[in-house]
C-alpha cells in the first residue's frame, strides 16, 4: 500500500513519522517529503517507502541489511543521505526508512544528464567528479559496496560540486547480495555476463562509468553499436554491449563504436576539449584489457581518480579573454581557451615532483598542494600577486602558518615569497613538497 | 558555456505499439473507450519519458480490420514529449489478425522505414493489442502471418500483452500473440476497459525503458522478466480491484453498436 498525506506510521526507533507529501517514484519505491517527530522535535526528512508488492524489500536479507545500515550509520553524515531510522511494517508487509532531506539547491545527476540543469562553471564539474571518487573511498574504506549504482543515485549542488549519495538501502559489505541486480550500463561487464558478484573491482568499473557520464554527460560503452542495423537486437543490448563485448566509444584501436554526430554530441564536444591527462585515464579505464582482460583487478582506485581530478583543478584558470575557467596544460606547447579559443599566455608554474600548478593573478594555493601528504583542496595557503607596475614580477603571499625558506630567504606566515625563475622552495610543515620555479618564457 | 551548457545525454528510444481492432463490431463505445483511455495516458507517458536519462517513449498506433494501417498523423512512431492531439480512430470492415501482424512484422525491423532504427539504440517495444472478435482471415495466412511475427527478434523480445473486449472476443487469438494466456486481460465494461487500458500502457513502458526486471544474461532473459512482471503486477493489480469490476451489464448496450 501506498501513505497518504497526514498518515503517521511508527518506527522501530519509538519514534513517529508524518507524511508532508510526495517527492518522487523510483525503481523501487516511493519517497514522500515527511516529518520525523523525536520526542518534541520534528525534522523535516525523506521517507522511502516499498510497497508489499516490491519483492526485494520483501526479503528478509534486504530488511536486516537495512537494519545494519542503520545502526552503523553513514561514512560521512555530509555526503550520504543514509537511512536513519526504519518504520514497522504495516499489515501487507509494506515499509519504508527515514533519510535526511536533500538540499533544494541539490540536483540529480539524472536532471543534470537531462540537461535540465547546468553545472555553474568547469570548477563544480570536476569538484563533483573528485567528490564522487571521495565518497566511493568513504564507502570502500568501510568494506561496503553499493551494489546498485546510477545516475539516481546522486544528488549535487550544480553550484559547487558537493554531493550527496542517496539509495543506500542497497549499500552492504562485499559478498553480501540482497537481491539487487544492479542497473544496466553501470555494473561491471563481470557481472552482468554473471562471472562475479559485486565486489570491490566491480564497483571500480561502475564509479569509472559514473564520472565519465558526470564529466561528458553521454555513456561510455553506447555509441554508433546501440543502433547499427547490421548487429542483431540481441548484439545490441546491454547484455552485449556491457556485459560480454564492452568497446569504449573512443577506443584507439578499435573504432567501430563511435559516437554519432548529431546523436552523441556531448561526448564529441566534450571529449577534445579536456586534457590529454584526464583522456588517457578513461583510455585506461574503458580498455579491453581493463574492463575485460588481464587487468580487470586492477582498475583505477578512487585515490587515483581524487588526485586526478585535483591535478585538473590544479590547472584550471580564468581566461584572460573571456573571464571563463578553463585548462593550462603545461604539456602542451600552446593551450587555448576551451570557451573563447584564445592562445593564453604562458603562465609561471610551480611544479613540484607529482602535480603541476600554473599561476594567475588572484589565484590560491592550496593546501593539498604544498603538502603532498595532505588531500585538504579547500583550505587556502598561499596567493599569487603579480605586481601592478611591472608585470612579470610575480610573489605569493604566504597565508599557510608556517615559515617557507627559499633559498638564503626565510618567508614568514604572512610575508611575500618573490618568484624567481630557477629557484626552488621549501613550504615548511615538514617539506613534503620539493618544488622548482619555472617563470613563463 | 561549451563546457557547461550541455544539452541532454543521447537515450535510447522505446515504442510503445497500440494493435487496435477497429472493426465494424468495435464501433460506438468501445472504439470511444479506447480513444479516451491512449489519449489520456499520453501525458502521464509524457512525463516518464522526460524524467528518463536513459530512454525515451514514442508511440505508434496500428489499427486493422478488413486491412491494417499505420495512424500517420503524427508519423509513427511518435514522442509523446512533443505535444500531439489524438486522433480519435474510427471503425468499419472485419478483423483480420494477419494483415495486422504482417505489417507489424514489416515496422519491427531496424531497416529502411522500420521504427527499430532510433539511432542513439532501440530498446525492444511494448505491444498491446485490443480485441473485441474472432478472427475473419482463412487459418492457413493467420498461422503464416503469426509464425512470421514469432521469427522476429524485436518482437521476441517485445513485452507483448492483450486486452480482451467483452466475452465475444477470441482469448485463445489474442494468447497466441502475446505467447501466454496470462497476458490476456478481459474487459466487461467501458469502465475497466479504460483502467486496463491505462494500466497496460504505463507500467509495462516504465518497467521496459527504466529497465526494471533487467535480465544481465540476455535480452531474452530481460523480455521474460518483464513479461513476468508486468503479468503479476496486473493480476495484483485487478486482484486489489483497481483495475474495474467485471459486470457485465453496460456490455448489453455496447454489443448493440449503436452510438
Ligand atoms: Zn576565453
Amino acid at each position: 500500500m501506498k501513505l497518504n498525506v497526514e498518515q503517521e506510521v511508527e518506527t522501530l526507533a519509538g519514534y513517529t513519522v508524518r507524511v508532508l507529501g510526495d517527492i518522487g517514484e523510483g525503481g523501487q519505491g516511493v519517497v514522500y517529503r515527511a516529518g520525523w517527530r523525536l520526542g518534541s522535535a520534528t525534522r523535516e526528512s525523506a521517507l522511502k517507502w516499498y510497497p508489499s508488492e516490491n519483492p526485494t524489500a520483501q526479503n528478509s536479507d534486504f530488511f536486516h541489511n537495512l537494519q545494519r545500515n542503520v545502526a552503523s550509520g553513514p561514512p560521512d553524515a555530509n555526503a550520504f543521505l543514509w537511512p536513519l531510522d526504519i518504520t514497522k511494517k504495516m499489515d501487507d508487509g509494506s515499509y519504508g526508512y527515514v533519510m535526511k532531506l536533500a538540499p533544494a539547491n541539490y540536483a540529480e545527476l539524472k536532471k543534470i544528464l537531462r540537461g535540465r540543469v547546468p553545472f555553474a562553471s568547469l570548477s563544480a564539474i570536476i569538484n563533483t567528479a573528485r567528490n564522487m571518487a571521495k565518497s566511493f573511498a568513504l564507502l570502500h574504506g568501510r568494506g561496503y559496496s553499493y551494489q546498485d549504482m546510477n545516475a539516481g543515485n546522486f544528488f549535487i549542488d550544480p553550484q559547487s560540486g558537493d554531493v550527496l549519495i542517496c539509495d543506500n538501502d542497497n549499500v552492504a559489505p562485499y559478498g553480501t547480495n540482497c537481491g539487487i541486480g544492479g542497473a544496466p550500463g553501470y555494473m561491471a561487464p563481470e557481472v552482468v555476463t554473471r562471472v562475479k558478484s559485486p565486489d570491490i573491482h566491480t564497483d571500480r568499473f561502475s564509479m569509472a562509468v559514473v564520472l565519465f557520464r558526470a564529466v561528458f554527460i553521454d555513456h561510455p560503452l553506447r555509441g554508433r553499436r546501440v543502433s547499427d542495423p547490421n548487429l542483431t537486437p540481441e548484439e545490441r543490448d546491454d547484455s552485449n554491449l556491457c556485459g560480454r563485448n564492452p568497446i569504449f566509444i573512443f577506443d584507439p584501436a578499435d573504432g567501430s563504436n563511435r559516437p554519432i554526430p548529431g546523436t552523441h554530441v556531448n561526448a564529441l564536444k566534450l571529449w577534445p576539449l579536456y586534457p590529454k591527462f584526464v583522456r588517457d585515464a578513461f583510455l585506461e579505464a574503458f580498455s579491453r584489457d581493463v574492463m575485460t582482460g588481464a587487468r580487470m583487478e586492477h582498475r583505477k582506485t578512487e585515490e587515483e581518480w581524487i588526485d586526478l581530478f585535483l591535478q585538473l583543478r590544479d590547472i584550471t584558470v580564468p581566461c584572460e579573454a573571456c573571464g571563463a575557467e578553463t585548462f593550462i596544460d603545461p604539456d602542451e606547447p600552446q593551450n587555448r581557451c576551451v570557451e573563447c579559443g584564445r592562445a593564453i599566455s604562458k603562465l609561471p608554474e610551480l611544479r613540484f615532483r607529482n602535480r603541476r600548478v600554473p599561476l594567475c593573478p588572484g589565484a590560491k594555493l592550496y593546501k593539498h598542494q604544498i603538502d603532498a601528504g595532505s588531500d585538504d583542496c579547500t583550505t587556502a595557503v598561499g596567493e599569487v600577486f603579480r605586481h601592478k607596475q611591472y608585470p612579470d614580477r610575480w610573489a605569493i603571499k604566504n597565508q599557510s602558518g608556517f615559515s617557507w625558506t627559499c633559498g638564503e630567504r626565510t618567508i614568514l606566515d604572512g610575508g611575500m615569497l618573490p618568484l624567481i625563475a630557477g629557484s626552488s622552495v621549501a613550504f615548511g610543515d615538514g617539506g613534503k613538497a620539493e618544488i622548482l620555479m619555472t617563470p613563463g618564457a | 558555456m561549451r563546457m557547461t551548457g550541455n544539452g541532454p545525454a543521447a537515450r535510447r528510444t522505446m515504442v510503445l505499439i497500440f494493435v487496435v481492432d477497429t472493426s465494424g463490431s468495435m464501433e460506438g463505445e468501445k472504439i470511444g473507450a479506447v480513444n479516451y483511455a491512449i489519449e489520456s495516458v499520453l501525458p502521464e507517458l509524457k512525463k516518464i519519458s522526460e524524467g528518463n536519462e536513459e530512454a525515451e517513449i514514442k508511440v505508434a498506433v496500428l489499427e486493422f480490420s478488413s486491412d491494417a494501417r499505420w495512424q500517420d498523423s503524427p508519423p509513427p512512431p511518435f514522442s509523446v514529449e512533443q505535444f500531439y492531439r489524438w486522433t480519435y480512430l474510427k471503425t468499419g470492415g472485419v478483423t483480420n489478425f494477419g494483415m495486422a501482424y504482417r505489417e507489424l512484422a514489416k515496422k519491427l525491423s531496424s531497416h529502411n522505414d522500420g521504427f527499430m532504427t532510433a539511432s542513439g539504440g532501440s530498446i525492444a517495444p511494448v505491444i498491446i493489442l485490443l480485441s473485441d472478435g474472432q478472427s475473419t482471415d482463412a487459418s492457413s495466412k493467420y498461422a503464416a502471418a503469426l509464425e512470421e511475427l514469432r521469427q522476429n527478434d524485436w518482437f521476441k523480445f517485445a513485452i507483448r500483452i492483450a486486452l480482451a473486449i467483452g466475452e465475444a472476443a477470441a482469448k485463445n487469438v489474442l494468447a497466441d500473440f502475446t505467447g501466454t494466456e496470462e497476458a490476456v486481460m478481459s474487459a466487461y465494461n467501458k469502465e475497466a476497459l479504460i483502467k486496463m487500458l491505462r494500466f497496460m500502457s504505463v507500467r509495462p513502458s516504465q518497467i521496459r525503458s527504466v529497465n526494471q526486471g533487467w535480465d544481465p544474461g540476455s535480452a531474452l532473459g530481460t523480455a521474460a522478466n518483464q513479461m513476468k512482471q508486468v503479468i503479476d503486477e496486473m493480476h495484483d493489480a485487478q486482484n486489489r480491484g483497481e483495475l474495474g469490476t467485471d459486470v457485465r451489464d453496460p456490455w448489453a448496450i455496447w454489443e448493440g453498436g449503436q452510438y
